[in-house]
């Protein structure tokens, strides 16, 4: 099992742990639901090491990603960074990954832990017919933490001396202002649907890791903020409506499918995955949201039925502490998909009852990067 | 080693439920420890009341945020009083789990059976072999 290079400060701030995509990390620190309305509601601190990260550099840097990202990496300019995926032949999601632009021949990617190994080889392996192109995971050489929830502009603020006016999925790269010394890519981002930003740090010194966390944690403090664990990480991603890879998307998952469709670009001359994607036709299920209207919590593998017949399947779910509900994200067919069709979720034999809702699961007036005020 | 609460009037199971005896009834609950398990308690299924359960026999279901616990009879009985306000507020399971978030009572049809739960000793052993 692998730990963040924060781990010890997590111990110093008595977590419990779960393990998640061989890692060991915390699951929480207070409470999950407790986390969860704190990042809604004021900010909250995510240590998000185990995420990959692998640089991609060369003169072809921009062809070769375009290439074997479905996402059109030619919209993108130094300081601007894309949501993408990486699809296999079959047009099937091998990763949801985020493609940040250096410079015309330096990228780095994001991708989810999980799949970390499986990528790096992928890319080496798609790597030769486009010349000299360096292909390296840092994450070992690196740390991510994601600063999230509606009072993260005052934290950014804080900890940078500067005013938070990043545009969405735009970064930029410069030395920590705590530690004087580490590289860091600062982006305005997140996994939450809240307003935030996510720091990538480059140094191997752990202390120096664990000193920029530790500065940013007192200063989030100070806005009754807390740290938080993978816990209200998924719950808070749950509510949003955002993959998590395993679970909601996969090999077999084509992106028209899983509502990604926006992503890929056929428009691009070719990149993996376009030509059987040409031949997928309309999908006969569609990715979305559920909240349930009897008391229970739909879970992973839950069956979704309208009158007797099986339409869908639960791939997350949860309880969402901002509807006070359980919530979920399936695939139903796309004859009940629409919002506020009425459907029946069998939940460990019984039958509860739940409506299909349209991502976000919160009313996005309210909370979320789109809210109209604090 | 072990931070959760294990008070000494109380006898336990090994699936985690606090058993009081009161009066040749028992009040139940679910333990410090077990609470801690489970994380935010979202939803509590009370048993009616009247209905008779035998000792193991599950008796209702208690929801987190994370995952769904069973609960057991610690011994044969019929079920006298549920937790009314466990339906508005489960968080008192994880707040108070030996007060205000007990779950239900139950007449005791053989009280040998109580014999067979653990006192808070060997309670204690359990929690740090897990």
């Amino acid at each position: 099992m692998r730990r963040s290079p924060l781990d010890p400060l997590h111990r110093e701030l008595s977590a419990t742990f779960t393990s998640f995509s061989g890692y060991v990390l915390p699951l929480y620190y207070s409470s999950i639901v407790k986390e969860h309305l704190t990042v809604r509601d004021r900010v909250g601190i995510f240590d998000v090491s185990h995420m990959g990260r692998i640089r991609v550099s060369g003169e072809s840097a921009t062809d070769f990603l375009n290439y074997v990202t479905a996402n059109d990496v030619e919209k993108l300019y130094d300081g601007k960074m894309q949501y993408s995926l990486i699809l296999n032949e079959s047009g099937g999601i091998k990763d949801d990954i985020t493609v940040y632009r250096l410079s015309s021949n330096d990228y780095i990617l994001v991708v989810n832990a999980a799949n970390r190994e499986k990528i790096l080889d992928w890319l080496l392996l798609k790597k030769d017919p486009w010349g000299d192109i360096s292909i390296i995971d840092v994450t070992d050489d690196s740390s991510m933490f994601a600063i999230q929830g509606p009072y993260s502009k005052m934290v950014y603020e804080e900890y940078f001396s500067a005013s938070f006016n990043l545009k969405r999925f735009h970064f930029w790269n410069g030395t920590d202002p705590e530690t004087g010394q580490a590289q860091i890519i600062v982006s305005r981002s997140g996994y939450t649907g809240e307003d935030g930003f996510e720091m990538i740090m480059f140094t191997k010194d752990k202390m120096l890791m664990m000193r920029s966390f530790k500065t940013l944690l007192s200063i989030i403090n100070s806005y009754e903020g807390l740290p938080c664990g993978l816990g209200a990480r998924d719950s808070l991603r749950l509510e949003a409506g955002y993959c998590l890879y395993g679970n909601d998307i996969d090999e077999d998952t084509n992106p028209y499918e899983a509502s990604l469709g926006w992503v890929v670009k056929m428009y691009k001359t070719d990149f993996i995955g376009k030509k059987a994607l040409e031949n997928v036709g309309e999908p006969k299920r569609i990715r979305t949201g559920l909240v349930m209207e009897d008391r229970s919590i739909p879970r992973r593998g839950n069956t979704l039925h309208v009158d007797g017949d099986a339409v869908g399947i639960v791939t997350s779910g949860g309880y969402s502490p901002i509807l006070l509900k359980g919530i979920g994200m399936v695939y139903v067919d796309t004859k009940y998909s629409s919002e506020e069709t009425e459907v029946y979720v069998s939940v460990r034999g019984r039958v509860k009852k739940g409506v299909i809702k349209g991502f976000p699961l919160y009313d996005p007036e309210r909370y979320g990067f789109t809210r109209k005020s604090l | 080693m072990s931070s959760y609460k294990v008070p000494q009037n109380l006898l336990y199971t090994e699936t985690h439920e606090w058993v009081e005896a009161i009066n040749g009834e028992i009040r139940v609950g679910i333990t410090d420890y077990a609470q801690s398990k489970l994380g935010d308690v979202v939803y509590v299924e009370l048993p009616p009341t009247g209905k008779k359960f035998n000792k193991g026999e599950k008796v209702c279901e208690i929801e987190s945020v994370k995952t769904v616990a069973e609960i057991y009879a610690p011994v044969t009985g019929v079920i006298t009083e549920v937790n009314e306000k466990l339906s508005d507020a489960p968080e008192l399971v994880n707040e108070d789990p030996y007060g205000e978030g007990w779950i239900f009572k139950m007449s005791v049809e053989d009280p040998s059976q109580l014999n067979t739960l653990l006192p808070p000793e060997k309670y204690v052993e359990l929690q740090e072999e897990e």
